[in-house]
């Protein structure tokens, strides 16, 4: 059993095989080897990490992805997203965010890939106004400024 | 930092993240994206990402990436490049349809006319790399590639030819009759182009 430690000091207690999905604690378990010691997990909440661990614990024993293989083409890259994957990241956008911190700190590239993916499928399509309201962002352009963004797009939209 | 009770902002992602957000998306995504907040305006119009998804433009549709001087493109450029294809369906929406109906479709008017030397004739074939810039003419004597320019880029005048192979060298006093059959030409990878040439012919001496 691994010992994790969250930034709200909560104590987890984990199987070896589930978080070595975490490249960034398997690299740490090799370099330290056996240790009673709690790895430290300060940019990571406990609420978030039930979260991760959810991910690790349904994909435990699935082959972990070779470290440096780029699997995506360049270009050739789909918003396809498999349905277990889908309902797990059907959370808030706030928590969405912090998954994605959190798969991107502990370096677990196929959920940090997932999370990417929703975030794009989410803004696919929509108008800047749309995006606003679904992300809670406040339009902080003057009118003059917002203007002229617009005409730069339209130059590279239009003929 | 956001206070507790605020939602967290747009710019709570790093840029890498962001990078690999917007590289998902849709060139006509990202335009949108500038006009979100001036963190995103920031981080959507970044030269490394469109150098990138032009790069891919180029790879989903096709196009011979030595077509765009990508290194040397300012955003403005990069963006008007990778909306190519997104301009290109605009356009045949707005004057090609419905097919039928000529009234409803006027012709296209051409930018520029010239009559710059290319030697197009009706025993050539010629090919427009993909791209629009690079174009490959046949004549029974010989084979030459064209650079037109980058596209959106104003036209230089002339075109300069940028290479020609000799086809065919005959002996003197022959007669001959040589046929062009055909000329394919395929992009191999980034940066090669393969040009075929099939000709026929007997000669007479």
């Amino acid at each position: 059993m691994v010992l994790l430690l969250t930034s709200d000091n909560e104590m987890f207690s984990v199987a070896e095989d589930v978080i070595k999905r975490s490249a960034y604690i398997k690299n740490m378990l090799e370099d330290v080897g056996e240790s009673d010691l709690p790895i430290p997990l300060p940019n990571v909440e406990s609420n978030v990490l039930v979260k991760i661990l959810e991910y690790c614990e349904h994909y435990r024993g699935e082959p972990l992805p070779a470290s440096d293989v780029d699997p995506a083409e360049i270009g050739d890259r789909s918003l396809d997203i498999a349905d277990w994957d889908q309902k797990y990241m059907a959370v808030d956008q706030e928590m969405l965010f912090e998954i994605i911190l959190a798969a991107n700190y502990l370096d677990i590239k196929s959920l940090l890939d997932v999370g990417c993916k929703t975030v794009a499928k989410m803004m696919k399509g929509k108008s800047s106004e749309e995006i606003r309201t679904l992300f809670n962002i406040a339009n902080d352009f003057t009118p003059e400024e917002e203007a002229q963004i617009r005409k730069e797009n339209a130059w590279a939209e239009c003929r | 930092m956001a206070t507790i009770s605020q939602p967290p902002q747009k710019d709570d992602l790093p840029a890498d993240i962001w990078f690999e957000i917007a590289i998902l998306l849709e060139p006509r995504d990202l335009l949108t994206m500038k006009l979100v907040c001036t963190a995103l305006y920031k981080m959507f119009t970044d030269l490394d990402l469109w150098k990138y998804v032009l790069h891919a433009v180029c790879h989903r549709h096709s196009l011979f990436v030595p077509s765009f001087p990508i290194d040397d493109m300012n955003i403005g450029e990069l963006q008007r490049a990778a909306l190519g294809p997104h301009r290109w369906s605009k356009l045949l929406e707005r004057n090609a349809l419905p097919l039928v109906d000529k009234k409803s479709g006027p012709l296209l008017e051409p930018l520029v006319e010239n009559d710059y030397p290319f030697g197009i004739t009706t025993a050539s074939r010629q090919f427009l790399v993909p791209g629009g810039r690079f174009l490959v003419i046949a004549s029974r004597e010989s084979l030459g590639i064209w650079d037109l320019g980058t596209p959106g880029r104003p036209i230089t005048s002339p075109p300069p030819l940028i290479a020609r192979e000799s086809l065919a060298t005959l002996p003197e006093h022959s007669e001959m009759s040589l046929g062009l059959h055909g000329l394919e030409v395929v992009p191999v990878n980034d940066d090669t182009i393969r040009i075929a040439v099939a000709l026929s012919g007997k000669v007479t001496l």
